[in-house]
């Protein structure tokens, strides 16, 4: 998920944003109006409302790899039913949401613009707590049976409860990448990381918070070492040893995946588990480029699928949603010469035949980790800040 | 140093300054491989063509922006003109003040327009149309258009104007044979300032106008991620500006 990362670097000045506008939503008094939950209703009369809709499908706009899976096997399936996708663009998933904010408070309870976004935690939080979301619809898709609800990892959106209000379609797992041809065996521990360091002075770094690899690389060492005291210490330790002797960080990810490909520093990362094949397809990395896992299990979260409560079409959006999570779909979408992206469905809820396709397709690319190991869940929505916060103070001064 | 040389260092400098970074822009668009510390790409190709023009978005998008860009040009021209006429010939404090007042656009964030904007062409049902993007472009557009325009009516044109009118001609004539060709350079740079204005709006066309993305919206989410993409989509993004610039350098020496 290059989109992903992309569209959290902007992360604070997005909930600058989002607060703005929602704060402007409350005083102009229109904050209690609540959002509708679809009527109870079946999934036939839901196809056939769908029948003959567009939906525009608000998305990050700058992942090749997703927008042509999008156009090769969504719009295709969604045709069957006589649904058509539209792919909007944006560069940041807040520019949907303002969109819906922009249209709550023109009054627009109805035939909103925006009909599916694909949403990032910090927004769908915010979202939810304005209650702009379209409400208990996703437990009710057809396919939704498929998906473990029970795992934390699907069920809270950065330790906020889903709620029914969005449903999952890619899984995303934070990995690291080192050329073979420059490292024989990576470090598998952050000590182990800081003792390479040690070892290889000026080798590498990371993208300074708030980019969102670089923050989701600083909750990682919080989490691995027990607090953030233990991490930001660990933090400090690191930092003479890194690129510039610490004295600059790459501002963006982009930045660091630069300085890799350039062979400045030794190790890549990043939250698309995918990201060393796609990047190898872009000519940016050398075929001889191998992922590994540090802690022994990647950091891991969900990425999502809301409807606007004033969506024009939420039933086709409804549709497209319950498309995503469509075996056939899911498997074409762990194909790493497609996207690669961890499956959110539960390989023992499924036909064993889908199953047996499902691991067949995601395993055996050089690109890929073997195994995840044992999943490492994100930390709530609300820490992202302060930590981003005390990393600023502690480590970047 | 002779002119001759100034002229010749001008024009190296020019060249360096302008075509070099155009030229970097052609190989990145063609790069399928380029990694440091190479100086050209190793492996040239045409994923970045592929990807940008391959759903037809781009296209789509290409075709919706040139028709926003020519209504509001035209529009723009067509309205400023007698604004531009009557401000050329005031003097004082209220024409400071009414020029502050048509260039307020520019002067305020062009983030506060939009947002203020996006609510209102919700409301109107403006928001994603032609029309609201035209609408919404134009409050950015007119004042360049007409800041530009005002310098055409200078003393001279009023009296040939005038000279005409006493030999008898009519006003239809009076435009087409006297006024256009005396202002004709200058119209043909407001207009061409007004279509590149449209042309590269981000912010308004964001904010009234996201669900039908003009061409700055599909290039931008490129821009960092993608590079060869997003150097394909500026080769497109040029080719209208660049037709622009060259029908208006040949209206500027037509009319000279």
């Amino acid at each position: 998920m290059r989109g992903r990362r992309q569209r959290r670097a902007a992360a604070p000045l997005a909930l600058v944003g989002v607060a703005v506008a929602v704060g402007a939503l409350l005083l102009a008094g229109c904050g209690g109006a609540s959002p509708a939950s679809p009527p109870a209703r079946s999934w036939s009369q839901v196809l056939s409302e769908a029948r003959g809709q567009t939906v525009e499908w608000w998305m990050y706009g700058g992942d090749a790899a997703t927008d042509e899976f999008v156009d090769d096997y969504v719009k295709p399936a969604a045709a069957k039913l006589g649904v058509t996708v539209d792919r909007v663009p944006v560069s940041d998933t807040v520019e949907a949401v303002d969109r819906v904010v922009a249209e709550r408070k023109a009054g627009k309870s109805s035939g909103g613009a925006v009909d599916l976004i694909w949403i990032n935690g910090e927004n769908f939080v915010e979202g939810k707590e304005a209650g702009l979301w379209l409400k208990d619809w996703a437990r009710s898709l057809p396919n939704s049976r498929y998906v473990d609800w029970t795992e934390p990892v699907i069920n809270r959106d950065f330790q906020v409860p889903v709620a029914g209000q969005e449903s999952p379609w890619q899984g995303a797992a934070f990995v690291f990448g080192y050329n073979s041809t420059a490292v024989s065996s990576p470090p598998t521990s952050f000590p182990e990381l800081l003792a390479w360091a040690k070892a290889h002075p000026g080798r590498f770094t990371y993208p300074a918070p708030p980019d969102f690899t670089g923050a989701a690389f600083v909750r990682q060492v919080i989490q691995r070492l027990g607090g953030v005291r233990q991490g930001l210490r660990y933090l400090e330790a690191l930092k003479p040893y890194q690129w510039e002797g610490g004295s600059q960080f790459p501002t963006s990810i982009d930045e660091l995946d630069q300085l890799f490909a350039n062979e400045q520093v030794d190790f890549d990362m990043s939250y698309n588990a995918n990201f060393l094949e796609l990047s190898v397809r872009k000519g940016e990395f050398p075929s001889t480029v191998r992922p590994f896992l540090i802690g022994g299990g990647a950091l891991q979260n969900t990425s999502y699928v809301t409807i606007p409560a004033n969506a024009a079409h939420a039933a086709g959006a409804e549709v497209v949603a319950n498309l995503l999570l469509d075996p056939r779909l899911q498997t074409a979408m762990a194909d790493p010469g497609v996207l690669g992206t961890p499956s959110v469905l539960d390989p023992s809820r499924l036909p064993p035949a889908a199953a047996a396709a499902l691991r067949k397709r995601s395993a055996g690319s050089p690109f890929l980790p073997a195994s995840l190991g044992e999943p490492l869940g994100e930390l709530p929505a609300g820490r992202d800040v302060p930590i981003e916060e005390a990393w600023t103070r502690a480590v970047l001064r | 140093m002779t002119e001759r040389r100034i002229g010749r260092w001008v024009g190296a400098t020019a060249i360096v300054l302008f075509a070099a970074p155009l030229a970097v822009l052609v190989v990145q668009a063609f790069a399928e491989v380029w990694r440091y510390p190479a100086l050209l790409p190793q492996q040239l190709g045409l994923r970045g063509f592929r990807v940008a023009f391959g759903s037809g978005d781009a296209g789509r998008a290409t075709v919706d922006s040139l028709e926003v860009a020519v209504t509001t040009t035209a529009l723009a021209t067509v309205i400023a003109w007698p604004a531009a006429r009557a401000l050329a010939r005031s003097h004082g404090p209220r024409r400071t003040a009414v020029l502050m007042v048509l260039a307020l656009p520019l002067l305020v964030p062009p983030f506060a327009t939009g947002t203020g904007l996006a609510e209102w062409f919700i409301r109107l049902g403006l928001a994603d149309t032609r029309l609201g993007l035209v609408l919404a472009h134009l409050t950015v557009v007119l004042p360049y258009v007409l800041l530009v325009l005002i310098p055409a009516f200078s003393p001279r044109v009023i009296e040939l104007e005038e000279m005409a009118r006493s030999l008898g001609t009519g006003p239809v004539r009076r435009l087409l044979l006297v006024t256009l060709p005396s202002t004709g350079a200058v119209v043909a740079a407001a207009a061409l300032l007004g279509f590149l204005v449209s042309w590269s709006q981000y912010g308004s066309s964001l904010a009234v106008g996201g669900g039908l993305p003009m061409l700055p919206l599909t290039l931008l989410p490129f821009v960092g991620a993608d590079p060869t993409v997003a150097a394909a989509l500026s080769l497109l993004f040029l080719v209208p500006a660049i037709l622009a610039l060259a029908l208006a350098s040949r209206g500027t020496r037509e009319a000279l």
